[in-house]
């Protein structure tokens, strides 16, 4: 309990020293970007939209302080400005409308990965030298070394136009009206499968081998010895004493890509044409849309640092040795 | 406490009712790279019923080899070549996978030269002494908590420790709770390599003569493996000393530490008190054993022998009774015919 604590206080500090660089960093910058950057907008913009901007950027004749209160306090209202790329949607309803795409594409994508991944790289190091070791490694690295945009162009001409098996694009048929319908949901897995299956392809070598690898050194520790010797089951000793200590290190991993899932798969959205913040982000450089840029931004800090928090939480449910460190 | 340890007075007629465990011409080598080791080459023992039976020797001179040989534990490099090992009178090279498995721990178990790396970090100590209960015996978790609590009290240890982790014990605790864990299903061979090694001399002794304790009620043969030649003399009945992979001399323990016959029992005995650390130094004698290097020609013993004669070089010696109960391997010493064997005049 007091590692979490003393975890937790760590991601605080963490957070708060990141939203304080997200205020310093326009106000630091040379001239009035400001002013170039609302050039395009400046003559759609209500003169109080133009005030709350110049109040995020810090063009106000309040003093730095106050300046620092209002923009935690907008903060934790989530309101994070109006976008410019988009204007004049508030940055916070850009993130809110893409996020809920990334996160299903991106969630499922990484669990299919990691407990495929993990489970077969198990199994590869416990049947070392055999059939599941010798032909999925090098197959799979194979598949991962190719250029993921070519990979994805390939299924998508393979199983989309070749087979037709599945649409081509967009994350549900246009024009169905999102409801909590089976045949709404059926819809959006069908859109999914594509996208999420060339991440998984892509993604899952690289798991097992991590896996595999550590699956291996952990096997030949005195306490699998002692647990063959005491005459256990193949798989008790498989999944029990063996795979429970070779996960930890994945489990690590798994915290880090979860966090960055929130970044979005830019590859991805772009040859399926799939809502997400990866666009976005890319959108938001690309037409100098700071508050939306600073806005993915502290998303993502947050994502991953909440995702580092659980997994402090897992970690400390299966190694019990960190609770007393 | 000496009185618990006091063994070694019966001279080792135990061996002579049906053994436990019958070793017979066991040959492990070990083929790396740097070519073949014959670590295990020719060792042939039994070991009685109710008998503490003591391994001694040099590091590296193959006594892991032969325990782990005996729990079938071996693995590549390892290869045993030839012999049988027999426990309770079966085969256990020819025991398939799933024999193995059943015989494992319900008549053979094993403390471990490295029993503090022996239990699973991330599992509580209770957790890995009832999977021992459920696995073997098909028993519920409930009842399996129960014997387990009652294993650990054996070992003096309070049962409220089997939400314990591994890291939360002691050394000593620990070891302890793998000696529990040893004697969980009543084997009648219990193996212990070096078992006491990384603790310090006070909790060695203590644990020594828990085992002697547990030894005398529940009435186990004791296949004892440690540096320590006067804990060994202390605890067991017999004790076999080998050398280079093979065994020099088998005796009763404490004929062996009056009346030593062959000249590297000699020097093992004056290395005593306590061997640990660099062996060879404490030894006293010149060089190191022989190692993959290979054998020396006749006795393997005679570079470092300080009797050692002309033929020594030549001739090997094998291992043959040379007084009642009592088995050497040097030239110097003569053969002893058993009265009975005694050709009549
Ligand atoms: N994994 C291995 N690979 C190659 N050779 C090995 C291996 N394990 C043991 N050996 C060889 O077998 C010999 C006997 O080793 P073993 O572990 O049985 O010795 P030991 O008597 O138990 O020594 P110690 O007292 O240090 O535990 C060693 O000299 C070594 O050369
Ligand atoms: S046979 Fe010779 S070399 Fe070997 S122990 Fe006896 S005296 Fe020494
Ligand atoms: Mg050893």
């Amino acid at each position: 309990m007091r590692f979490l604590l003393r975890r937790l206080g760590f991601y605080l500090i963490a957070f708060w020293a990141c939203i304080t660089l997200n205020f310093f960093l326009p106000r630091l910058m040379p001239g009035d970007p400001v002013s170039r950057m609302f050039a395009q907008v400046q003559n759609q913009m209500r003169p109080d939209q133009i005030a709350a901007l110049r109040q995020l950027f810090g063009l106000t004749n309040k003093p730095l302080w106050q300046q620092y209160l209002d923009y935690i306090g907008n903060i934790f209202r989530g309101d994070m400005g109006i976008s410019l790329s988009r204007f004049p949607t508030p940055v916070s309803s850009v993130i809110s409308s893409e996020i809920g795409w990334t996160l299903l594409l991106g969630a499922t994508s990484l669990i299919i990965a990691v407990v495929l991944g993990n489970l077969l790289g198990i199994l590869a190091a416990w049947r070392r030298g055999k059939f599941l070791d010798s032909v999925f490694p090098p197959l799979l690295v194979f598949v991962g070394s190719f250029p993921y945009f070519w990979l994805a162009m390939a299924a998508l001409y393979l199983f989309g136009i070749v087979l037709g098996w599945f649409p081509l694009n967009h994350a549900f048929t246009d024009g169905v009206e999102p409801s909590f319908s089976f045949s709404y949901v059926a819809d959006v897995a069908n859109h999914l499968v594509l996208p999420a299956l060339t991440i998984v392809l892509v993604s899952i070598g690289g798991w097992m081998l991590g896996m595999r690898n550590t699956m291996i050194a952990t096997t030949a520790e005195d306490y699998i010895t002692m647990a063959r010797a005491k005459g256990l089951r193949s798989g008790r000793i498989m999944f029990h004493y063996a795979a429970r200590n070779a996960m930890l290190p994945s489990i690590t991993s798994f915290g880090m890509s979860l966090g960055f899932v929130v970044g979005g798969a830019l590859l991805t959205e772009t040859v399926f044409a799939y809502p997400g913040i990866g666009y976005q982000l890319l959108n938001s450089v690309q037409g100098l849309d700071y508050p939306l840029t600073q806005g993915i931004f502290l998303t993502i800090t947050t994502a991953v640092l909440a995702a580092n928090f659980l997994v402090d939480i897992i970690y400390v449910r299966l190694d019990p040795r960190v609770r007393v460190s | 406490m000496s009185t618990i340890l006091q063994g070694g007075s019966d001279l080792g007629t135990r061996a002579s009712s049906k053994p436990v465990l019958s070793i017979k011409n066991l040959r492990v080598s070990y083929t790396t790279g740097a070519g073949t080791v014959n670590a295990v080459d020719g060792v042939s023992l039994d070991i009685g019923a109710g008998e503490i039976f003591g391994l001694a020797g040099e590091s590296g001179c193959g006594k892991s080899t032969i325990a782990n040989a005996v729990m079938r534990l071996l693995q590549s490099p390892a290869k045993i070549t030839d012999g049988t090992i027999e426990l309770n009178q079966r085969n256990v090279l020819t025991l398939s996978d799933e024999e193995l498995r059943r015989t494992r721990w319900r008549e053979m178990s094993m403390v471990f030269q490295s029993a503090m790396n022996a239990m699973n970090p991330v599992m509580t100590i209770g957790e890995q002494m009832m999977d021992v209960f459920t696995t073997h015996e098909k028993m519920p978790k409930k009842e399996a908590r129960e014997r387990a609590a009652h294993l650990l009290t054996l070992v003096d240890i309070t049962p409220d420790r089997l939400k314990a982790y591994p890291h939360q014990l002691s050394g000593g605790m620990r070891q302890r709770v793998v000696i529990a864990i040893a004697l969980a299903l009543n084997p009648s061979l219990l193996i212990m390599d070096e078992p006491t090694t990384a603790l310090d001399v006070v909790v060695q002794r203590d644990i020594m003569a828990q085992i002697k304790e547990l030894q005398q009620s529940l009435g186990f043969s004791v296949l004892f493996i440690t540096h320590d030649i006067s804990l060994m003399v202390e605890l067991s009945h017999r004790m076999a000393v080998m050398y280079a992979g093979r065994l020099v001399e088998v005796a009763p323990s404490n004929v062996l530490l009056d009346d030593p016959l062959h000249p590297y029992t000699t020097a093992l005995m004056n290395a005593f008190p306590p061997l640990s650390g660099p062996r060879t130094e404490l030894l006293g004698l010149p060089d190191a054993p022989p190692t993959s290097a290979g054998r020396p020609s006749g006795c393997s013993f005679h570079p470092r022998c300080p009797m050692a004669m002309d033929a020594c070089k030549i001739q090997d010696p094998v291992l043959r009774p040379v007084a009642e109960h009592h088995d050497a391997a040097c030239l110097l010493v003569p053969e002893f015919v058993i009265p009975s064997e005694r050709p009549a005049k």
